[in-house]
């Protein structure tokens, strides 16, 4: 099991350094000049030529990428060329705010999902079924920016029972986590009752049954159990499309995260920030799928790593 | 399948169903409308970046640093020089040096004393090629310091725009902290201004708290001011209607009805100094004619984009917007004539094809609704464009690059060189328009300090510039905010810069 972990780890290395490689071309081959962005809009060539000097930016790309991998392997990622401060340091700042965001859509989602999923399930064909199944599918048919902003008007501005935006307690919460885990809502709530109703129709169920098991313990003891296998994969799955749609949702809430910081850093041609927080979030998406494979040892006896 | 016996789990599930309506209905959870006298918040779609005010020519740092810093001289509304640390100021008849009377009994928030030497060292520092301004302060040479009260600022040419130079960015900064705390001294925000620097955190909030010790009384009424980036135009518009924000810079335009039927909010409308216009590439058929360029000027519905587009802003029809020094008020909007347009075009010669028409995504409010009506326009007259809204960096790169036949920008700014001279003069755009007598004057502008004087050469510049120039101009725009009705006293400059020093809630 460790040896399996130390493996991942090491192979996430690897990850990571392609994942460097990739944003680094991207982001160069992008049309764009960072020193003239640096400059007012309308600064003389000789100016902009001369930033571009300054910054090390009129050598060649493999000079430039080679300089970077140095410096990161020795755990600089360079100075952000707006902030003017180390790229590492201004995305550590923002990264608390997109991990408690990511994981309140992520609890929000599994708790309303899951319970949704049995009950679809379980009554199904019933209107707890077609509620469900409703909501499954507006959440899923429902593009997040617009969720945001109906949430605002509606729970911000009409009723006042939230913050429109910013970050602070758990109010600010609420909304921006109802808008990013909607989606992930919608899919595992389907994915649950696909697979509770597959499972109830299985003989260990019909087993369970006729021993006498209630039916919450054969739902909740036994079949839950055998969902979570293929729950805990799709949540590994979409913990990226969750990651992703944090860009858009912090920008619609005004939430201090590092998807904003990255859109804002593109859009200046800020390439030591892009970089740097592209490979720490890519990062943390690696961590998170390492543990929930490790995690599956637990849910599943049967799984050995070795 | 078997209904079986689902009493519990229904249970179970209405347990849950409550206990979920119970956290959902925790109510109000301490949202107030945050109407405090004392502590406003107020915000615009920008974020703060580098803390250098002479790094940087954000607006919003602009903004901010005019409440945390003081600059020798301001601008007031209406465009008049006013005195702020330095009393009074002359000029040596060469024109190299100006002599600055400084305010006594300055003192920066950390207790240093506000000094010719501050002076010195803020101006001096400039000359660092690497600094963003360091370009508006090329012809500096020294600053002269006889004594504590006195600078005297020494150029190698004479700088017409130096008043202007002086403005919102140039915060003076003190050299004793400078050179306590290093190389990144300015990101302590130390100033003399009427506000002192307490917390940023990025991309979040940024919080300054009145400076009781300032020199101007009466000091500012309200005590605290918390700047947030809110980028989102509709996330903002909510937050002020919530009272979350008292006042919310950069108001769509398709907003106003709404904020104006909010009995507690009020909309500002200010015409700024930022005039829309097309560049064209006067090398090249058929603008390389001035038949070509006029053709354009003639094809353009000015009123009607005003009218039916922007709703607000009015057309304009030179380089200097009114209200600035320059304004040449001789000169009137091209008038909306197809038909002459199309004779022009042909006395051009030109024989059809597509033009390249790049506009940068997002700059501007309805970039992409303007420059498609104008597109509209230019086919009824003959003129196929191949319309391309671009990524903003895109956009840069290529409009610097020349690579277009027209392109769409604005331009802010305070005095008349700004605009004049890199675009026109150094052409940096790569316009390919020469006129040796258009450029003769604004080097003349450039050099000349009386102001009077400025004035009327580049009035003399835009006569010609009207005719054959290689801009077209559109519409001046007009900056909109929306703010609670108790804020009163709020200040916007047409810079686009507001002022809250002195505001208060009533």
């Amino acid at each position: 099991m460790v040896a399996y972990v130390l493996r991942r780890l090491l192979l996430s290395v690897l990850v990571l350094f392609g994942v460097s490689v990739v944003v680094f071309s991207l982001i160069h081959f992008a049309p764009g000049d960072p020193a003239r962005l640096l400059l007012p809009d309308g600064a003389l060539e000789e100016d902009v030529a001369f930033v571009r000097k300054a910054l090390g930016l009129d050598q060649p790309l493999y000079v430039q990428y080679k300089v970077f991998i140095t410096h990161a392997l020795q755990g600089d990622l360079g100075q952000s060329l707006y902030y003017k401060q180390p790229a590492l340091g201004i995305i550590l700042e923002h990264l608390p705010a997109t991990i408690e965001l990511t994981f309140a859509a992520l609890v929000f989602s599994l708790l309303v999902a899951v319970p949704m999923g049995i009950l679809s399930a379980v009554r199904r064909d019933t209107v707890w079924d077609y509620l469900g199944m409703g909501l499954a599918t507006i959440g899923q048919a429902t593009p997040v920016y617009w969720l945001g902003l109906m949430l605002i008007l509606f729970f911000a501005v009409q009723l006042r029972w939230m913050p429109a935006s910013g970050r602070g307690g758990v109010e600010y919460l609420i909304l921006p986590a109802i808008t990013l885990g909607a989606p992930l809502m919608a899919l595992v709530t389907r994915l649950v009752r696909s697979g509770m109703l597959d499972l109830l129709g299985e003989d260990y169920i019909r087993t369970a049954r006729a021993k006498g098991v209630a039916e919450w313990g054969v739902v909740l003891r036994h079949a839950l159990r055998n969902i979570m296998i293929p729950l805990v994969t799709v949540v590994g799955l979409q913990f990226g499309a969750l990651l992703g749609g944090a860009v858009i949702t912090e920008t619609v809430f005004a939430w201090p995260g590092v998807g904003r910081l990255v859109v804002d850093a593109i859009t200046a041609r800020d390439y030591p920030l892009v970089q740097a927080a592209t490979l720490l979030v890519s990062g943390y998406f690696v961590l998170i799928n390492l543990v929930l494979d490790v995690l599956y040892v637990y849910l599943d006896p049967r799984v050995r790593y070795s | 399948m078997r209904s079986g016996d689902l009493g519990m789990t229904r249970r179970d599930v209405l347990k849950l169903g409550a206990a979920g309506m119970a956290a959902a209905g925790l109510g109000p959870l301490g949202c107030s409308r945050g109407d405090s006298k004392d502590q406003v918040a107020v915000s615009r779609p920008e974020e703060l970046q580098k803390l250098d005010a002479s790094d940087q020519y954000n607006l919003v740092n602009y903004t901010l640093n005019l409440h945390l810093f003081d600059t020798l001289v301001e601008m007031d509304e209406s465009g008049k020089y006013v005195p702020s640390l330095a009393e009074a100021w002359e000029t040596s008849p060469d024109g190299l040096a100006w002599t600055f009377k400084l305010r006594k009994g300055v003192k920066f928030h950390n207790g240093d004393r506000f000094t010719s030497k501050s002076v010195k060292f803020t101006l001096e520092r400039m000359k660092d090629r690497k600094l963003a301004r360091s370009n508006f302060w090329t012809e500096l040479d020294t600053v002269d310091t006889p004594d504590d009260s006195t600078a005297i600022v020494r150029t190698l040419k004479p700088v017409g725009p130096m008043l202007a130079n002086l403005i919102t960015p140039t915060a003076m900064y003190s050299e004793k902290q400078a050179e306590k705390d290093g190389p990144t001294f300015y990101e302590k925000l130390i100033g003399t201004g009427p506000y002192k620097f307490v917390e940023w955190k990025k991309s979040e909030k940024f919080v300054m708290d009145l400076f009781p010790d300032h020199w101007r009384q009466p000091l500012p009424k309200i005590k605290q001011i918390t700047y947030r980036p809110i980028m989102e135009d509709s996330t903002r518009m909510s937050d002020l209607r919530t009272g979350a924000l008292a006042m919310a810079d950069t108001v769509p335009p398709d907003q106003v009805k709404v904020l104006q039927g909010d009995d507690k909010l009020q909309v500002l409308r200010v015409m700024a100094w930022d005039q829309l216009y097309l560049g064209l590439k006067c090398d090249q058929s058929p603008f390389d004619k001035v038949e070509g360029r006029q053709a354009l000027n003639y094809a353009i519905d000015r009123q009607g984009i005003v009218d039916k587009i922007m709703e607000g802003g009015r057309p304009a029809s030179a380089i200097v917007p009114q209200g600035m020094i320059g304004y040449a008020d001789n000169l009137k909007p091209y008038a909306y004539d197809p038909e002459k347009a199309k004779s022009l075009l042909a006395a051009a010669g030109w024989k059809g094809g597509k033009l390249r028409f790049i506009a940068p995504q997002g700059w501007y409010p309805k970039i992409k609704e303007v420059t498609e009506a104008i597109a509209s326009q230019f086919k009824a007259v003959g003129m196929d464009t191949d319309l391309t809204v671009m990524e903003g960096a895109a956009f840069t790169k290529a409009r610097g690059a020349g690579e277009y036949n027209i392109y769409i920008t604005g331009g802010a700014s305070w005095d008349p060189d700004t605009m004049l001279d890199q675009r026109v003069r150094n052409d940096i755009f790569k316009s390919g328009y020469k006129n040796q007598k258009v450029f003769d004057l604004i080097l003349e502008g450039r050099t000349t300090v009386d102001q009077a004087k400025r004035g009327e050469i580049y009035k003399a510049a835009q006569d010609i510039l009207y005719v054959e120039g290689p801009m077209a101009w559109l519409f001046q725009m007009e900056a909109i905010y929306g703010m609670k009705k108790s804020l009163k006293g709020f200040i916007a400059y047409p810079f686009k810069v507001w002022d809250l020093r002195k505001a208060e809630i009533v």
